[in-house]
């Protein structure tokens, strides 16, 4: 009870039974769910556009979406962050931002109003999946001679590995990973119990008492925050795709 | 009961900690997802992208070229019409050249003809004249002496015979 409130544990807010399996390993919930949509959902999109270049070659409805897709994986993500030979990139780039986008997006879709990302499941996954894949790229492109470029920067005085070589292996080994999976959950389950504080503020206001004046205050703001979390839904989808970018292009290229 | 135990207890209730089944659900997912993307869905797309920007390049390119073609055509027509021009020019002040040419030639054939007939017809003129003269002066010598030897009836001298007639003569000129 808060001011009178009766604010939902945060579990509730977060927590969905299986449809079924119960609590085994293979219980699908609502979680699970969004995964299997954003799949499907993205899968369709780009099988859906890749069918119709037959007919015509200008593109059209889908096709924009899932041209302008690779583009803005293409100019806004590798260009910026590995350069022109990270092109081979853009498909598990590609999937990386579809697969959190949509995941997020569940967030405002009435009915659902849950964020895939607000579990700390996806972003885990995900985030030690770019952790094996950018460690595994380094040792690709640069040997055992990655870890002596991550760990010894060229151009430090001795001296300063004492300070300089932990903090580079805390830096890029462990923090990497922790930070890309909590920013993406952290961000995506605050906006989830914004949006929730919200509508528990509005349903209290929806009384027959003279307060219940103050409703569409509340009520606007919850429109106005719906509209918000759409944009951080982007936002964080495009920052965990750019930061894997950011994190395989430094693995294929030595620290200068 | 230590902190492990509180942890493994706590799991299933625990916002933090990444569930199990959720795990799996998005591993899969995700997993197929990119599989499906890389393998099947993705590649025509970024074929279908790319055979367009060629297309649309080869367009362009084979655009440049017939402008370049026909601008080429183009100074060449205009050279060859300047030539022509030119040519044309150069054959009207032929012409008139010719034309003046000419021209002078008849001129300088007419004149000389002209000039010619000219100084026949004073030839002729004076010839007609000087045979006048003569006539007149023989007709008028024998007149006048016959004329005299009646008035006079006696001859006259030699001298005075010519100097009378020359005076008619003179008189008779200065009347013509």
């Amino acid at each position: 009870m808060i001011f009178g409130l009766e604010f939902p544990p945060i579990e509730k807010l977060v927590e969905w039974p299986s449809f079924f399996g119960g609590d085994a390993w293979y219980g699908l919930n609502k979680i699970g769910l969004s995964a299997l949509i954003a799949m499907v959902a993205t899968i369709a999109i780009y099988m859906a556009a890749g069918s119709k270049y037959k007919k015509r070659l200008v593109p059209t409805g889908i096709q924009t979406v899932a041209e302008s897709g690779i583009e803005f994986i293409d100019n806004g993500i590798i260009e910026q962050t590995i350069g022109p030979e990270g092109r081979p990139w853009n498909p598990f780039l590609l999937s990386l931002f579809f697969f959190v986008l949509i995941t997020n997006l569940f967030e405002v879709i009435p009915g659902w109003q849950m964020p895939g990302n607000a579990r700390m499941a996806f972003p885990a996954l995900l985030a030690v999946l770019v952790w094996v894949i950018f460690l595994g790229t380094g040792i690709k492109y640069q040997g055992a001679k990655y870890f002596k470029n991550a760990l010894f920067p060229p151009g430090v005085p001795w001296a300063l590995y004492f300070l300089v070589t932990p903090i580079e292996f805390v830096s890029t080994f462990l923090v990497r990973p922790f930070s890309l999976a909590v920013r993406l959950f952290a961000n995506m389950l605050a906006g989830h119990i914004l949006l929730v504080t919200f509508v528990v503020l509005s349903e209290a206001l929806w009384i027959k008492q003279w307060y219940a004046v103050f409703l569409p205050l509340p009520f606007i703001m919850l429109i106005l925050l719906t509209g918000f979390e759409i944009m951080v839904s982007f936002l964080q989808a495009y920052i965990f795709t750019i930061l894997a970018a950011v994190y395989i292009g430094s693995s294929m290229h030595p620290e200068h | 009961m230590n902190l492990l135990l509180l942890a493994a207890e706590e799991g299933p209730n625990n916002p933090i900690l990444p569930a199990t089944n959720e795990i799996i659900w998005g591993a899969i997912s995700f997993f197929l997802l990119m599989v499906v993307l890389t393998k099947v869905a993705y590649p025509p797309v970024r074929k279908a992208m790319e055979e367009r920007t060629a297309k649309i390049q080869s367009e362009f390119d084979a655009a440049d070229k017939v402008q370049a073609e026909a601008a080429e055509l183009k100074a060449d027509y205009e050279a060859k019409l300047a030539e022509a021009k030119t040519e044309a020019a150069r054959i009207i002040d032929e012409a008139r050249e010719q034309a003046e040419a000419v021209r002078k030639e008849r001129l300088a054939a007419l004149e000389a003809e002209l000039a010619e007939r000219k100084a026949q017809a004073e030839i002729d003129l004076a010839a007609a004249r000087e045979r006048a003269l003569a006539e007149t002066r023989s007709q008028l010598a024998g007149l006048a002496v016959g004329a005299a030897e009646r008035i006079v009836e006696d001859s006259l001298d030699e001298a005075r015979y010519a100097k009378l007639v020359d005076n008619f003569i003179d008189r008779v000129g200065s009347q013509n």
